[in-house]
């Protein structure tokens, strides 16, 4: 049995429409006029206990709006969540107890505290018991290189050891759910690494069910295997990463090398779209049912040094998704 | 769990959050001394002025008293009011409440097994802990400089219903600032309207004169009114100016006003709580 079960689940946001400038204040005093925003649309689907998946979409897109009627925070307009059995809207402390909900730009430590003290009081909300406290509490400040600062004070900590520290707080208690929106945000390079690798482990250690936003790419690439793709409000993909690119990408990338120059832009414009074209090297854009035949013709007809039949990088390919285009031709 | 575990482990709970945000506030202490010092200021000014008003009396031939109340009754009533503030007002609480709100981080809480109603009383419980820990050291030199204006000696009853008073005044302090800042459920910008509750409860509460000293249909209708829980009645009954027979029926008003502040802001809570997981978050 599925550990998250989304069945249609829709959240249609009204929102007051205003006319510009002060008369338009004035007359929207008196009459009101309201439009609806569906910022969750009809989406479904579950996941199995123990799977890291990624919820990928552009800024509004609705992932945050999903994880808060998941955490109960939100009441669906229509349609049905269930996580581990429960309604989260029930908001029962049962539930509370085994679910957790971190978000990146949102911070639950207490700012003039050393952190250590807002761990000590998230213990104590969830009711650990001290020894399971201790004992993970040691190996996620260990895991995460954080066990020297537990005593500084929250606001003279960086950006990036906050985002530890949260973490921390919100794994405590153990959850069997964790969803986490925008893990990543704002953070460095390096700290971005840090907190995907963390994930990664935690999730294969301890088999907990992980449903992550980002819009970045990257994040999802080195974590999850399934992605689900939502854009304005509405499912767009569900599935395997890889097979992303082979739903939405019609088209194959064709680099050539060759040996002397002299090709011109028209003889290979024949074969497909020419991205890049200098005295040795092209880069074509060829239809996926086309590739054999082009590469077969390209190598016939000049001399080739090199060749190198590549998937359109998968960034492009959600940004077309993203941008509302079916597919790329 | 059993039943007894749990209710011993959601009272620790709070107790935890209570004693952290005690340390919290201690980071602040240097604020809470020169606040304790300080607040006392206007005490000075309220001292000359009734001192005006009643030499003014005086000088006229018309009786010593206002309102049954002498200058050193005055006096003694202005500085008891600091007390008595220090139990009932809870400085922050509706902009806190209102802002978690409207920023939604009302969210936080929401997805913890936890009951942010009493998270915010520990939290103001917290900062009155710490104000009283200093002030137990600036009143009482400030009290022994005012001796002089001391005239009674308070009896046994009336010690215990000024402590049930203070109880009254909290209680009433914290409520009905939670439910002002719970408005924020419903309207977007509050600040204006608390502006104005702010000064009414100012003067309801009997800050500004005492509420025995205002015309007696006023007075009648401020006898029954909440806020005088505030401020007015923990002096007054200290002060000996309540009759025994009165104190039972005027702490019993006092609990009732917190029955019905407890009941209605529970249900601004949970009203307030369905239209903002209806409507945003």
């Amino acid at each position: 049995m599925p550990i998250i079960e989304v069945d249609h689940l829709s959240k249609i946001y009204r929102t007051q429409k205003r006319l510009p400038g002060l008369g338009g204040a004035v007359q929207g005093l008196f009459n009101r006029e309201y439009t609806e925003v569906r910022a969750v649309d009809d989406v479904s689907f579950s996941i199995e206990e123990g799977e890291l998946v990624g919820f990928l979409g552009p800024n509004g897109a609705g992932k945050t709006t999903t994880l808060k009627m998941l955490s109960g925070i939100l009441f669906p307009t229509s349609g049905t969540a269930k996580v581990m059995g429960f309604t989260p809207s029930d908001r029962k402390n049962e539930y509370r107890r085994q679910f957790a909900l971190v978000m990146g730009q949102k911070n639950q430590l207490w700012w003039d505290l050393p952190a250590q003290e807002s761990l000590y009081l998230n213990k104590e909300i969830y009711g650990v018991e001290d020894n399971a406290y201790h004992k993970i509490l040691d190996e996620m400040t260990e895991l995460l290189q954080v066990k020297k600062l537990m005593g500084i004070m929250v606001r003279e900590l960086s950006l990036g050891e906050r985002m530890k520290f949260e973490l921390i707080a919100s794994l405590l208690h153990s959850p069997r759910v964790l969803l986490l929106d925008e893990p990543t945000i704002g953070l460095d390079v390096v700290a971005q690494k840090n907190i995907r690798e963390f994930i990664k482990d935690y999730n294969r250690r301890t088999k907990t069910t992980i449903l992550l936003t980002s819009h970045y790419m990257n994040d999802i690439q080195a974590l999850c295997e399934r992605v689900v793709v939502i854009n304005q409000g509405k499912k767009m993909f569900d599935g395997k990463l890889d097979a992303v690119v082979e739903k939405f990408s019609q088209s194959k990338i064709i680099t050539v090398t060759f040996k002397d120059g002299g090709v011109t832009n028209e003889q290979l414009s024949k074969l497909g779209q020419v991205l890049e074209l200098t005295s040795v090297k092209a880069v074509l854009k060829v239809p996926r049912e086309q590739v054999k035949k082009a590469s077969n013709e390209i190598l016939n007809q000049f001399d080739v040094d090199d060749i190198d039949i590549e998937e359109v990088p998968i960034e492009e390919v959600i940004e077309k998704v993203f941008a509302g285009a079916e597919a790329d031709q | 769990m059993s039943e007894a575990v749990q209710t011993k482990s959601a009272f620790h709970k709070y107790w935890v959050i209570l004693s952290t945000r005690t340390q919290e506030d201690m980071a602040y202490r240097a604020n809470y001394v020169f606040g304790a010092i300080f607040r006392f200021l206007p005490l000075v000014t309220m001292i000359f002025l009734w001192w005006a008003i009643y030499a003014g009396r005086k000088a006229t031939g018309a009786s010593p008293l206002i309102g049954g109340m002498t200058y050193e009754d005055m006096v003694v009533y202005n500085a008891l009011m600091y007390v008595a503030r220090g139990f009932s007002s809870v400085p922050g609480t509706m902009s806190d409440i209102s802002k978690d709100v409207k920023d939604g981080l009302l969210n936080r809480y929401l997805i913890k097994p936890i009951n942010y109603l009493w998270y915010q009383v520990m939290y103001r419980l917290a900062h009155k802990l710490v104000f009283w820990y200093i002030a137990l050291l600036t009143f009482p030199p400030i009290f022994f400089l005012m001796r002089r204006y001391f005239t009674h000696w308070p009896t046994l009853w009336e010690c215990g219903a000024f402590v049930i008073s203070l109880f009254i005044a909290f209680s009433i302090g914290m409520l009905f600032c939670s439910m002002i800042g719970m408005l924020a459920f419903w309207f977007l910008e509050i600040s204006g309207f608390l502006f104005v509750v702010m000064m009414l409860e100012f003067f309801m509460s009997g800050q500004l004169i005492p509420l025995n000293i205002l015309p007696a249909y006023l007075h009648q209708v401020l006898f029954f009114s909440p806020f005088g829980y505030e401020g007015y009645w923990p002096c007054v009954i200290l002060m000996g100016k309540v009759p025994q027979d009165q104190l039972a029926q005027v702490l019993l008003i006092g609990f009732g006003w917190v029955g019905i502040f407890y009941g209605l802001s529970r249900l601004m809570w949970s009203r307030g709580l369905k239209r903002y997981s209806a409507v945003g978050g």
